[in-house]
């Protein structure tokens, strides 16, 4: 493993209560990639990115972030280190305004790499609903605001949490551009999808899991062009509008 | 044709009168706002009922008499006093709620209510326990003229003051960074703490805040109020009244239900006197009837549906067990060998008086540990058997049998009716309305007198088994109690084994699934707590007759909390756990009274021990060792330490 990666997994075991999530992972992102994720449902994909930003500890290996040990450093600190988590299903705070949700996003005082105003004129959506309860956003938007408000705190590294999940066609576009866009100011994202198209649009690598193992590892073209693999682990064959599971 | 129709009614009292009407009840008003304030926010960001709020009230009144004392001002000792005092909220909460959070509210509310026996106990220590006089300042004495009338000039001041802190207060949780935190945390705060929030942290300052708040509402109210270790309990059950009108979780709401009050009560005590003490429980009983979620309240039970799980199930003993038959045959014998041997007549009744304490905290032990409903209202049931008994031997008969009877049917009534209003209540709103409904009838038999003895309250003379048994000898009560409580225990058991036990356990476990197989769990509720109130009535019945008297005290929440603590003291959720912890408890006060003034302290310090480090109470003691001697690995999952997991959500 490269020494100078800008975060490494390295034989990473996890495990909730009695039963083991993640069995030996190691990964690892550099300085300006996107990484893709992928895997079956319960393949270990949250888990992973639940690790890395310390929400989870692991029983057995290390995570490190920038070169330093952060396995044992409590989730709050990886944050205001610059590890931002986008997590599944968003996640915003329902009751508190777009504005205060962006406000939160950057309430540690940690420099941001984009202010609130910004990611408003960068989002206009939410600029036009910037006053509004989160709660009555829609699942895009809602997609959107989550992702500006990680981008408003200190991000050395972005993960992703299937940031399509359950958005219509229209809107995974809208989406997959933000991330596009993320990528051209050359913020390093690990980005978790089911939706292997997503990946295939946006990331330079790709890892697979699969029972909580890492099964493959390759570049983009290589899984583009790998079929088998897409059949035997993400059940997909060259249809690739095909939604997995 | 509107202003002839209420000109009559104003007409009944003068302008100078309303003035002071008005007056009067926006100086009490505010008032109710400050000293719930402080509570609101520590339930609005932390789910947690703080029992000590009225505590921290009562030292804040303390710390500022101090600091006048000491430095001759009062506007100093005003903000010095409730600094100290949130300084003491801050230690107070690190050593015991900072590590409990994720806990059943159960829990929180004993916790606190340990912390409150340790700070009375301490101010007691310190001050005494005689009523402090707090002279008005001097800028501040005298009246002022307002309009048409000459108006206290303090009372103005704690309007003007109160009004500040509030806005302060309000301002600060709206429009800081401060705020936005933890309006943020109350809502998620896994998801805060990914914004890289330390979110313990602003628990702890959140806990400073309402400790402040509550500080500073007691150096307020301490010029007009008397100062004495008993004033924080009033405190706490404004605080318990303005939050749960105003809605639980909402500042607004707060300030809102705590003017209501204010001028509610100042509207009363002008022109119906007589119910001046029972303003703020019909205020709340009407308005959790109304509008359960009260004025402003839009608060979901959010992060743990004051759910009570346990790991482990820690199952009944059953009667037959050779344990059980053997400590049953030696109590039968205890009072033949021992008595002037090895114990007096009052040892004996001791020794009874735990048997009532265990059948107390076994009736709770039914609706809370099984049914998962927190009962903060149990010295009812047990007040209420006792004043039934009592009134009966006095007015009707002096038949145990009878007057015995009366009790658990009136108990069991009451219970279930609580049941019944509180049925589609959940969680801490059922622990509120309880709680609500107990100094209700505190409140009564102070009040009605006529009936009660008032504060006296009432004595008893000979009370007979059958008509020829003195049940108020106490060898032949100490049987009688004993086999009451054999009789209760069996009872128990036999529903918790039964499908509706089993039913009673699923409510507990999740209600929504309940409901979702098919069961009426509003009607296993009102059965299950009627049932409760039966056992509470029992013990409250079998106390007068032992102590051949009855008094408010035995109605005063903090049975209520006693019983709480007896119960998880010995193993809540186990029916025979809370027995051990009635008697342990009982014991010790007993015994420990004689030698240690101010024991309460250290029933405090066990109370807080036993929530921190032996949330399953003295039974699980039993368990562990029992495994220890044997050498066995434990049941799944508890021989081995699970490795430490994080909380996600």
């Amino acid at each position: 493993m490269a020494p100078d990666s800008l975060l490494e997994m390295d034989g990473v075991y996890a495990s909730y209560g009695s039963g083991h999530v993640l069995w030996d992972v190691s990964l690892d992102v550099d300085d300006g990639e996107v990484v893709g994720l992928l895997g079956r449902n319960g393949a270990g994909k949250t888990t992973t990115l639940r690790t890395i930003s310390g929400v989870i500890k692991p029983t057995e290996g290390a995570v490190r972030f920038g070169g330093e040990d952060i396995t044992a450093v409590p989730d709050y600190e990886i944050s205001q280190r610059g590890i931002s988590y986008v997590p599944e299903g968003r996640d915003v705070f329902p009751d508190l305004t777009v504005h205060e949700n962006l406000r939160m996003g950057g309430v540690t005082g940690s420099e941001g790499i984009m202010t609130i105003e910004e990611i408003l004129e960068w989002m206009p959506r939410l600029e036009e609903r910037k006053s509004l309860k989160a709660s009555k956003l829609s699942g895009g938007e809602q997609q959107m605001l989550a992702i500006g408000r990680a981008l408003m705190s200190k991000t050395e590294l972005l993960l992703l949490d299937e940031p399509t999940e359950g958005l219509a066609p229209q809107i995974v576009e809208d989406v997959i551009e933000t991330i596009e866009t993320i990528k051209g100011r050359d913020i390093p994202i690990l980005l978790v999808e089911q939706n292997l198209n997503t990946v295939l649009e946006v990331a330079d690598r790709v890892y697979i899991l699969d029972q909580g193992r890492v099964v493959y590892d390759g570049s983009i073209d290589e899984l583009r062009a790998d079929e088998d693999v897409q059949l035997e682990y993400l059940g997909v064959g060259t249809d690739r509008s095909q939604q997995l599971d | 044709m509107i202003a002839s129709q209420s000109l009559p009614l104003l007409a009944f009292i003068s302008v100078e009168q309303a003035a002071f009407l008005l007056l009067n009840g926006l100086a009490l008003g505010v008032l109710y706002v400050l000293i719930a304030a402080g509570f609101a926010v520590i339930f609005g960001i932390t789910d947690v009922l703080n029992f000590a709020h009225g505590a921290f009230y009562m030292v804040g009144a303390y710390l500022t008499l101090a600091v006048v004392d000491a430095t001759g001002s009062f506007f100093v000792a005003l903000i010095v006093g409730p600094i100290a005092v949130a300084g003491i909220g801050v230690v107070a909460e690190r050593l015991t709620l900072s590590n409990i959070y994720d806990r059943s509210p159960l829990y929180h509310v004993l916790i606190t209510f340990g912390v409150l026996l340790i700070v009375t106990e301490l101010v007691e220590i310190v001050w005494g326990t005689g009523t402090q006089f707090f002279q008005t300042p001097e800028l501040l004495a005298g009246a002022v003229q307002v309009g048409p009338i000459a108006y206290p000039k303090y009372r103005l001041f704690t309007i003007l003051a109160g009004a500040v802190i509030a806005l302060g207060t309000w301002l600060l949780i709206r429009y800081s960074r401060f705020g936005l935190i933890l309006r943020a945390g109350a809502q998620d705060q896994a998801t805060a703490r990914l914004m890289g929030v330390n979110i313990k942290k602003y628990y702890t300052l959140t806990f400073a805040l309402g400790t402040f708040l509550a500080a500073i509402a007691g150096g307020l109210a301490s010029p007009f109020l008397s100062v004495n270790p008993e004033m924080g309990n009033g405190a706490l059950i404004i605080a318990f009244v303005v939050v749960a009108i105003g809605g639980l979780g909402s500042f607004a709401g707060a300030v809102v239900a705590g003017l209501l009050v204010g001028f509610t009560q100042a509207a009363v005590d002008t022109f119906v006197p007589a119910l001046s003490g029972f303003v703020f429980y019909i205020l709340l009983l009407a308005a959790l009837l109304i509008k359960p979620e009260g004025i402003l309240g839009d608060y979901e039970i959010r992060k743990h549906a004051a759910k009570l799980s346990y790991d482990e199930r820690i199952p009944p003993v059953p009667l037959t067990d050779r344990r059980v038959l053997a400590l049953l045959g030696a109590l039968l014998l205890l009072p033949v060998v021992g008595l002037n041997t090895v114990m007096s007549s009052y040892g004996v009744g001791l020794v009874a008086l735990m048997f009532i304490w265990g059948i107390l905290a076994l009736s709770l032990d039914t609706v809370t540990g099984y049914t998962g409903l927190i009962s903060f209202g149990h010295a009812a049931f047990y007040g209420v058997g006792s004043y039934v008994v009592a009134l009966t031997t006095l007015n009707v008969t002096n038949s145990f049998l009878l007057s015995m009877g009366a009790a658990i049917l009136v108990a069991a009534s009451i219970a279930w009716l609580v049941g019944a209003i509180s049925a589609r209540l959940s969680g801490l709103y059922f622990a509120i309305i309880t709680f609500a409904i107990g100094q209700l009838l505190y409140q009564m038999s102070v009040s009605w007198s006529g009936l009660t003895g008032g504060s006296n309250g009432l004595s008893i003379d000979r009370v007979e088994l059958l008509g020829f048994v003195d049940v108020s000898d106490t060898v032949t009560f100490y049987y009688l109690a004993l086999a009451m409580l054999v009789a209760s225990y069996y009872v128990a058991k036999r529903i918790m084994d039964s499908p509706f036990g089993l039913q009673l356990q699923a409510i507990r476990e999740s209600e929504r699934r309940t409901t979702f197989l098919g069961y009426n769990t509003n009607m296993a509720k009102r059965r299950i707590f009627a049932v409760s109130g039966a056992l509470g009535g029992v013990a409250g019945g079998l106390f007068v007759t032992l102590q051949t008297f009855t008094s408010p005290e035995t109605l005063f929440w903090v049975v209520s909390g006693d019983a709480l603590f007896a119960m998880v003291l010995g193993g809540v959720g186990t029916l025979y756990g809370p027995i051990i912890g009635g008697a342990v408890l009982i014991g010790l006060d007993q015994i420990l009274t004689i030698y240690f003034d101010h024991w309460r302290m250290l029933l405090g310090l066990i109370l807080i021990v036993i929530v921190l480090f032996a949330p399953r109470g003295l039974v699980s003691f039993y368990a562990i060792g029992a495994e220890l001697l044997r050498g066995e690995r434990g049941p799944f999952g508890s021989a081995e330490p699970e490795p430490v997991e994080e909380r996600g959500d």
